[in-house]
């Protein structure tokens, strides 16, 4: 079993702190890739797992990026952080497969509840014991 | 009397490791469960009871 | 003239009794009054050429009238800036599918502002009214409205770039119905299923197995459907937190007070609704029977219902996990999806369909697959259905070395498993053969443990730390049984492996 990918694509570091506490208490990769491509990439080559995306200034690519993603890994989740001035896209990113659109606050309790959910369906063996004990 | 074996889904977890380590390929992930597809290959070696980190398995007469 | 009669028409107030106009309405010139009225109207025939246009057309779109008869309405992919204008108000009326099928329709279109004329993209609003003549010849008419739609209504309903238009509708077309085409009769009972679900209102259940295409199936039927410029929701009401369920199909959250994302939410499709707790399968049970959101404003009915399952309802009834009463009101119109393994006449098209996507971002492209591995293809059972082969397509992709896919680049679990079918029939006696069972359960459980092991610095030997044996003792059996050495294969550290054999 592989271990389960948690992807956070910001501009600063805000969500990935907030998220680094529970991502080490499940064993998951927590990655912060920087670019757009890097996304596919990394599911392309490491397996299934959730993006955690905010939205920025640069939204036309990055919802381009999303709309490619849930064709080429319908399997990935993408929980998309947006600020209030973008609500009126949250109907585009329901069509375009994303899980959920979270939208201010957004508190780190809010956050976790939805991540960890999330994350289950992608959960490996819950103990990490020697084989056959 | 065969045995096979009997899920408690209450205490699964989803891993997979019964899946994986079966030797005659009989079970298969449905869902987030496991699912006995081809209970007639079944050799009720027990590998999937022992592997199984929440003890969610058994094998019972069937 | 003819006009001062009509005013006379029945429906005018006073004292003295009902004026009726002096002449019948059969020589009330129909033509001339369209040709002056006010707003842009055409008319279009069976064949969705224009037959006419009024000034107000003319004005609108800048055609004469002589030019528009060449225009075919028949052009439902996008247009962008840098076609021709012909080929922009081609795309702009042509009328969607539930008005070929006699109903009326309304759509929004963006037109994108052609080089020439320099301001900002057009927004219209166009209604379509079919009208069709008696009998088996009947002629058929298509009468349609365009109303420009101004900047400022605009923003407030649809706030979207060109651009992201043209995403939407990039992604939409993912979801037609050439995806559901096949020859198997259970299949093309589907189709009309499909479109039957698309012109009607009432909740859909999808029953079908683990990546058989529920979620897809929903989506279809959605973007078929009058509705189809809202939003379509995938809620996994077995991965997210109930109260966020609950909140976005029925608003209800005091915490929230914030903007809460379900505005424009035309269709929710709930995966699973059998893992939702009671309340809220009951609160689901009442909106779909009692058909109206009390909080909405008098007229709005909420999202469409769409629901996907991998037990039919009785079971899942029966299980204890689905509410009786919800079963019911979602059991109004029951899809059913075959699994793969009962659809592998459709293979070869399925196949042809998701190579593109398989092998997108490779070097090589893939266009075919050899004999061998069709074969291992076809004998395959797919517990995973459609999503399994997409999976296993792209790992084949990943490792093709040319334009063909042969076995060897499929998974070897998929080879395995084809050649356990294929081993000896089932004998009342089962035969259980030791050396054999014995072999492949120590292949699984090294392979798992080397599956454990991996991140880590010395991979083979934390696998035997894990396994209970010596390091010699599991590199022997690797050798034994043909299992590849991960580390060799990334290119891992060349002290360690310096003592193989």
């Amino acid at each position: 079993m592989q271990y389960p990918q948690l992807l956070v694509y910001e501009t600063d570091r805000r969500l990935a702190g907030l998220l680094q506490r529970l991502a080490d208490k499940n064993n998951w990769l927590l990655r912060e890739p920087r670019q757009l491509s890097a996304v596919l990439r990394l599911f392309d080559r490491g397996g299934p797992g959730l993006l955690v995306l905010h939205l920025s200034r640069d939204l036309e690519r990055e919802l381009a990026m999303l709309e490619q993603l849930s064709w080429l890994h319908p399997d990935a989740a993408v929980v998309l952080v947006a600020d209030n001035e973008q609500r009126g896209l949250t109907s585009l990113a329901w069509d375009l497969g994303v899980r959920f659109v979270l939208l201010p606050p957004h508190t780190r309790e809010r956050l976790e509840e939805i991540v960890l959910h999330l994350m289950k369906q992608y959960q490996p063996a819950m103990s990490t014991n020697g084989v056959g004990t | 009397m065969i045995e096979l074996p009997l899920l408690d889904e209450r205490r699964c977890s989803g891993c997979g490791d019964c899946v994986a380590v079966c030797p005659t390929d009989c079970l298969t992930m449905r869902g987030i469960v496991p699912f006995l597809i081809r209970p007639a290959d079944c050799v009720s070696c027990g590998l999937c009871v022992l592997i199984c980190p929440s003890a969610a398995l058994s094998l019972a007469e069937e | 003239m003819n006009e001062e009669d009509a005013k006379g028409a029945p429906g005018q107030q006073g004292p003295d009794a009902p004026r009726f106009p002096r002449r019948l309405a059969k020589d009330f010139r129909w033509q001339a009054f369209f040709e002056r009225c006010a707003e842009p109207v055409f008319v279009l025939d069976r064949r969705r050429r224009l037959l006419f246009v009024n000034r107000a057309w003319e004005m609108l779109t800048g055609m004469a009238k002589d030019e528009a008869h060449v225009l075919v309405c028949r052009r439902p992919r996008p247009v962008s800036a840098d076609d021709p204008i012909e080929e922009i108000l081609a795309h702009a009326l042509t009328p969607p599918s539930e008005v070929l099928r006699g109903a009326s329709g309304h759509v929004r279109r963006l037109l994108p502002a052609p080089k020439s004329v320099v301001g900002a993209s057009r927004w219209w609003e166009i209604e379509f009214l079919p009208l069709l003549q008696e009998g088996e010849q009947g002629g058929y008419l298509i009468v349609g409205r365009i109303r420009p739609v101004p900047a400022v209504e605009l923003i407030r309903d649809h706030p979207l770039s060109e651009k992201l238009v043209n995403l939407r509708q990039r992604r939409i077309e993912r979801f037609g119905m050439d995806a559901w085409a096949s020859s198997l009769p259970a299949m093309r009972r589907l189709g009309e299923q499909i479109r039957l679900a698309s012109q009607v209102t009432t909740p859909v259940l999808i029953v079908g197995e683990v990546g058989s295409g529920k979620q897809t199936l929903a989506r279809t039927i959605h973007y078929l459907s009058p509705r189809r410029d809202g939003a379509c929701a995938v809620l996994d009401c077995q991965h997210l937190p109930p109260t966020v369920i609950s909140h976005l199909l029925f608003g209800l959250d005091r915490r929230e007070a914030g903007p809460t994302g379900r505005e424009g939410l035309a269709a929710v499709y709930l995966r699973e609704p059998a893992f939702l707790p009671r309340d809220v399968q009951l609160l689901l049970c009442e909106r779909i029977m009692g058909g109206r959101d009390a909080r909405a404003p008098e007229g709005a009915t909420g999202p469409r219902i769409f629901a996907g399952s991998v037990m039919p309802p009785a079971q899942a009834v029966r299980s204890g996990r689905l509410l009786d009463e919800l079963a019911c009101a979602l059991s109004a119109l029951v899809l059913e999806v075959p699994p793969l393994r009962e659809r592998l006449a459709d293979l070869p098209s399925l196949v042809e369909r998701l190579l593109p996507r398989a092998c997108f971002g490779r070097d090589t492209r893939v266009t075919n697959l050899r004999a061998d591995a069709w074969a291992l293809l076809r004998a395959y059972s797919w517990p995973g259905n459609l999503r399994e082969l997409y999976n296993v397509l792209r790992s084949a992709c990943a490792h093709a070395s040319g334009e063909q896919i042969c076995a060897a680049d499929l998974p070897a679990e998929l080879c395995r498993a084809v050649q356990r079918e294929q081993m000896a029939p089932r004998t009342t006696d089962k035969t259980l053969p030791l050396e054999q069972l014995l072999e492949e359960a120590e292949r699984r459980l090294i392979q798992l443990a080397l599956q454990r092991a991996r991140g880590h610095k010395a991979q083979k030997a934390q696998a035997a730390r894990l396994l209970g044996i010596p390091r010699a003792r599991l590199w022997r059996r690797m050798l034994a049984l043909g299992i590849a050495d991960p580390e060799q294969e990334a290119g891992g550290p060349a002290g360690e492996d310096a003592r193989e054999e």
